[in-house]
């Protein structure tokens, strides 16, 4: 690396985010000052997206008050129980066109965080080869689909023998990714999936059994968006693709001043096309939720299904839930089911190779041809000099 | 024989063996335990264990720095947290052909040979086969804490033998330590006193 | 401990009883050689006697030093046995701690190849053709080699170096440290030239000659002549520190020794002697008083007032000439003056032409002797040619001094004695040298308090001088007797061939025991440890080697063994366990 050459970059690159900062000050106001006019204006607000033209709504992804004012901020309520945390999280091998044999893995890892004072934490892993047939049309975000729905089929799993009540908890929102899709594929198969996905999230909700995702760190700007919908002028609602006052300033920017820790934001439905396809009982809602210390606030979202939306009380139990999860965590903080759950999912590095390795010496032993890695792939293997470690550490 | 399979080697040299594992601390050798690697059929290394690396872990850190720890926690990471475990090992002799050498062996093994925890029986014949010259191996080594891994060893071995009703094998493995080191005052000094607290003397 | 013995030491110089004691790991013919202790430092002592038997060798030697020693000084420093269990203090202590013994290497003696060998049998073959000489004793010349086994030596090769008790000529002196084997002293040996028996007061001097005065009466080779000043050995003593009796010699020999008291009508020990010993004054010679110039303070012109009473007198009667002469008596001339009276020393000295002062002078200096009662003008028979004839005949004389314990006597009549002694020795050595008469029956006399004599001053002019020195030609030796050997004059010292010493405190008296040995320092050390009263230290041409003995006892039992002709094989263990004990 020519440090001399990047070094002038570095310092045009700060002095331009520093400009940008004194801009994004006077927006931030501007939102700030929006949401202190319209926090109690929610039907106002419901109304005005009504006005929205059909074809600006396409796109459109913001929040959708429901009936608590858009800067309450409520408090943790104090509960007698805990529910059972389900977590469950799930990884993916792609498979690799340099590699001597061609497969791909989703490994899904579950963790039980239980209620019960008395019972102690379990843990599942499941994983699954993908190979052959199912890596025809293969694309990156059909196996990131199968790999959701995994983790949904587990919660079931794992929901369907715990008593007492109990949330599912995922890493990411509820609303499954699409990206895909569009960009060719075959539409019909991702429809499959999606009703795959429904059907799964219809039997939780029989089976009683709550479901979260949680967002760390989320950069989403529902809550501006809506705000940017109220300050428009009809003029401006007719072009709201275009349509960016707050630009640059998300929901944890503005609600970070007003949640204290362990409060939650009030809660919202999401406006957006696909969650307007999802059935009744599970259509998106979402709040956000100070997971952080005194000064140091620390935001989450956190996404539910309407039939745990619409209860207070399921509400309040993922409330506490998140809260509690986090809190294990210290400083860091970030629901400890969910890290336990990733643990569990990882696939490492050595892990890939070994399986690939393992796949190899069956071939060989069942008689099959193998091939090898590609050059590429083998020049990439090479150990590069600063990685290199000795292999006992320490000095022999 | 009742074979306890411990773990898969990853790395070795002549002098050193590292062998991976992920069983729990119940099924794990005990610092001193005579092991085994058969890279043939009539080909063995044996090693003392003399360390176990328990692989660094960003997670049981950043729970140690919280407060109160909630006891599931605790128990998860007991219980079910399967952190991969680092058995260190030194190369004490290998047997060809039926014969014990109390030498470094030829070649080290390769990548993923099992290691076997080493029975009663293999203990007794290894230790008494030569003139405890494998003591050597572990008296020459620099960064393993030498007392602590010989006085483990002697103990589990003094078992062994007691097993096989040989009640002094202790005394002379210990007399042949103190001739070895009986110019290294301080590395005698702490051997002794490790072989005191390991309470197999009165 | 009981070594089993290699297959090659299953020969006759390795007896069944040794033990092995440690394996040499150093040092040399100077500066001694260096063994490792195996068996706890409690069963070896400073002057045991050990054998290294080595290759077509055995080595003799005596432990001088033993010497605790660690591989580090730490292991020493630290009572270990407090901080570890009994069990591995001890072991460490085994292998850290270690005792090392100095041997002081003496004689070596060939014992040829392995046994069963055919070179054993070469060699065998030679010793009996006489192509190749006897194994013999012999001072090293060479050493063992690293980790050549060191034995302590058993009863055979004690008596293998010193003499086996059964010979006659061995007398069982003592018995070796640990007061297990008997070590003998060559009688014969011991006579044939003069030897010295040394040691601190109250160290056993006088105890060991009464044995070994026992042993040589018993052995009969020599006659002996006893000065005994302190009148110790003829009649029973009692002991001065135990109280118990203390036989004579006269009580257990009977008419084999004579006891002599000097002078008459003296009891000596409340016995009358045998007979007196009376000097005629016709025996007195110049010389003899000539000796006594320290102890009667005698002036320079003593000897010309002398030789001028012998030329005046004649030398058999200027003695009692003297003696009757008055000295300073006057008398008053016709004309009233004053003037010697003509029986007075200055008459005489005035006519013989010598200093009146001198005379009158030596003449009151003398006037001790003049009142000894033991010197008469005409005594009823010549006692000191019967002395002589008695000891001619082999029968052993003790002349006691009763109550002239004063030097004064003591110099006076041993030297004069002596004197006749030597005459008569010498003619008769002279005529049987001619095929004349007999051969002259050997004579040792014995000295208390040879100081006195064979002094710097003294010996030039005693004739115990030339005794010492010349008289072995004339089968006349002696044996000396002597708290402070350092005052004795080192030509008598150089000429003693046995010497015997107890304790000894004083670095010149050390020093002058051990004059002309190898290995002096390390028998200093040896002297300076000896247990007073117990033990001595056996040294010189009389002994194949320097070695400490636990010296026999002087008691009834002792007689009880000489009588019954016992040789004293009997340990002082085995007497105390017949004992009862
Ligand atoms: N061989 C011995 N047997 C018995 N007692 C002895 C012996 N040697 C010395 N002793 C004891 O030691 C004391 C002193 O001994 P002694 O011969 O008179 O000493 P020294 O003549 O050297 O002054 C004796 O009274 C006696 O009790
Ligand atoms: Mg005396």
């Amino acid at each position: 690396m020519d440090y001399q050459k990047l070094y002038p970059q570095i310092q045009e690159f700060v002095f331009q985010t520093k400009a940008n900062r004194q801009q994004w000050q006077i927006t931030y106001q501007n939102c700030s000052d929006a949401l202190c006019n319209y926090s109690d204006k929610v039907t106002e607000l419901i109304q005005r997206i009504d006005q929205i033209p059909v074809n600006q709504q396409k796109n459109l992804r913001c929040a959708l008050p429901i009936q608590e004012q858009l800067d309450q901020s409520i408090i943790l309520p104090k509960l007698d129980t805990m529910p059972t945390v389900l977590a469950a999280d799930g990884s993916q091998i792609l498979p690799d066109r340099h590699a001597p044999v061609y497969y791909g893995l989703i490994n899904v890892g579950g963790f039980v965080f239980p209620g019960n004072p008395q019972a102690f934490p379990q843990t599942v892993q499941i994983p699954e080869l993908i190979y052959g047939e199912q890596l025809e049309n293969f694309s990156e975000a059909r196996l990131a689909l199968q790999r959701d729905i995994h983790e949904r089929e587990m919660l079931l799993n794992m929901g369907r023998t715990i008593q007492m009540p109990c949330v599912g908890l995922v890493d990411g929102p509820l609303e499954i990714w699409i990206g895909g899709s569009h960009s060719g594929g075959d539409q019909g198969d991702y429809q499959r999936s999606l009703n795959t996905y429904f059907h799964l999230l219809g039997d939780l909700y029989q089976q009683k059994i709550g479901l979260a995702g949680y967002i760390d760190r989320p950069e989403s700007n529902y809550l501006v968006r809506l705000l940017e919908i109220a300050v428009a002028t009809p003029e401006e609602l007719q072009n709201l693709q275009r349509f960016h006052p707050f630009s640059g300033v998300s929901d944890v920017d503005i609600l970070g001043a007003l949640l204290k820790p362990t409060q939650r934001s009030a809660l919202f439905s999401l406006y957006s096309q696909p969650n307007i396809q999802y059935p009744t009982h599970s259509q998106i809602g979402f709040f956000y939720i100070n997971v952080g210390s005194e000064n140091h606030p620390w935001l989450g979202r956190v996404e539910v299904p309407a039939w745990v939306a619409q209860e207070e009380q399921w509400l309040n139990l993922v409330h506490t839930m998140i809260v509690h999860q986090c809190q294990i965590m210290g400083k860091i903080a970030y629901p400890f089911a969910l890290h336990r759950a990733h643990e569990l999912a990882v696939v490492s590095n050595e892990e890939k190779d070994q399986i690939t390795r393992w796949i190899l010496t069956e071939m060989q032993r069942s008689g099959l041809p193998i091939s090898s890695y590609s050059h590429k792939q083998e020049l990439k293997n090479l150990p590069s000099r600063r990685e290199w470690k000795n292999p006992l550490g320490g000095k022999m | 024989m009742n074979q306890i399979q411990i773990g898969r080697l990853l790395s070795a040299t002549t002098r050193q063996l590292v062998v991976g594992c992920q069983v729990s601390q119940i099924d794990l050798p005990a610092i001193g335990s005579l092991v085994r690697i058969n890279p043939q059929v009539d080909y063995a290394i044996y090693g003392l264990v003399y360390d176990l690396y328990i692989a660094d872990d960003g997670l049981v850190r950043q729970l140690a720095t919280v407060g109160e720890m909630d006891e599931k926690v605790i128990a998860d990471h007991r219980l079910n947290r399967s952190v991969p475990i680092e058995i260190r090992v030194l190369s004490v002799g290998y047997k060809m052909a039926g014969q014990i050498y109390h030498l470094l062996p030829p070649k080290p093994p390769l990548g993923l040979e099992i290691l076997w925890l080493c029975s009663d029986e293999e203990i007794v014949e290894f230790t008494n086969s030569g003139r405890y010259g494998y003591l050597r191996h572990i008296l020459r080594e620099q960064d393993v804490a030498v007392e602590e891994v010989l006085a483990a060893h002697i103990k589990l071995a003094d078992n062994a033998h007691r097993q096989k009703g040989e009640a002094d094998w202790s005394h002379k493995a210990v007399q042949e330590v103190i001739v070895l080191l009986r110019d290294d005052y301080a590395a005698l000094t702490r051997v002794l006193q490790s072989l005191a607290d390991s309470q197999i003397f009165s | 401990m009981i070594e089993k013995k290699r297959t090659d030491e299953t020969n006759e110089f390795v007896s069944q009883d040794v033990r092995k004691i440690g394996y040499i790991v150093g040092g040399g013919l100077q500066e001694n050689l260096k063994a490792r202790l195996i068996v706890s430092a409690s069963q070896v002592q400073e002057g045991s006697f050990v054998m290294i038997p080595s290759g077509n060798w055995v080595y003799y030697g005596l432990v001088t030093n033993i010497q605790l020693g660690a591989t580090d000084p730490r292991f020493a420093d630290e009572e270990s046995e407090l901080r570890l269990p009994s069990d591995l203090a001890s072991w460490l202590h085994g292998q850290t701690l270690y005792t090392n013994l100095e041997i002081l290497p003496v004689l070596m003696l060939e014992r040829g190849p392995a046994p069963e060998t055919a070179e054993y049998q070469t060699w065998a073959q030679e010793i009996e053709d006489r192509s190749r000489s006897e194994p013999h004793l012999m001072p090293v010349k060479t050493i063992p080699p690293h980790h050549a086994d060191v034995y302590l030596a058993g009863e055979g090769e004690i008596a293998e170096i010193f003499g086996k008790p059964t010979r006659e000529e061995n007398f069982v002196l003592g018995y070796t440290r640990e007061g297990e084997h008997p070590v003998c002293l060559d009688l014969d040996r011991f006579v044939q030239r003069s030897a010295g028996i040394f040691g601190a007061t109250g160290s056993g001097k006088s105890f060991l000659t009464r044995i070994i005065l026992a042993g040589l009466i018993q052995r009969n080779r020599a006659s002996l002549l006893v000065f005994d000043m302190h009148n110790e050995y003829g009649f029973d003593d009692i002991a001065s520190d135990s109280g118990s009796k203390v036989s004579g010699l006269r009580t257990l020999f009977q008419t084999r020794v004579r006891v002599v008291g000097l002078g008459a009508g003296n009891t000596i020990r409340g016995a009358a002697p045998d007979f007196n010993l009376e000097i005629a004054m016709k025996d007195i010679c110049a010389v003899d008083i000539e000796l006594l110039s320290a102890e009667l303070n005698l002036k320079e012109t003593t000897s010309t007032t002398l030789e001028a009473l012998v030329s005046s007198f004649g030398v058999e009667n200027w003695y009692n000439e003297f003696r009757e002469m008055e000295n300073g008596a006057m008398m008053e001339t016709e004309d009233g003056k004053k003037v010697p009276a003509p029986q007075s020393v200055a008459a005489w000295a005035n006519r013989a032409g010598v200093n009146v002062m001198a005379a009158e002078g030596l003449h009151s200096k003398m006037s001790p002797l003049f009142h000894r009662n033991y010197i008469l003008e005409n005594p009823a028979s010549d006692s000191i040619n019967e002395i002589v004839t008695m000891l001619q005949q082999g029968q052993h004389v003790v002349l006691s001094f009763g109550d002239y314990d004063r030097d004064l006597d003591y110099l006076f009549v041993t030297n004069l004695l002596t004197r006749r002694i030597r005459e008569v020795w010498e003619a008769q050595t002279n005529q049987y040298r001619t095929k004349k008469s007999n051969e002259p029956r050997p004579l040792v006399i014995v000295v208390e308090e040879a100081h006195k004599l064979l002094n710097r001053q003294m010996a030039s002019q005693t004739t115990f001088n030339t005794i010492a020195r010349e008289m072995r030609k004339y089968y006349v030796t002696l044996l000396i007797v002597d708290q402070r050997p350092s005052q004795i004059y080192d030509e008598v010292m150089s000429q003693l061939g046995t010497r015997i010493s107890g304790w000894l405190g004083d670095d010149d008296d050390i020093r002058a025991v051990l004059a002309g040995l190898a290995g002096r320092e390390t028998l200093r050390g040896m002297l300076t440890h000896l247990q007073p009263k117990e033990e001595v230290l056996l040294l010189g041409w009389g002994v194949p080697m320097p070695i400490p003995i636990r010296s026999r006892r002087y008691d009834q039992r002792f007689w009880e063994d000489l009588k019954e002709g016992k040789a004293g094989l009997q340990s002082e263990k085995q007497t105390i366990s017949d004992l009862g004990f």
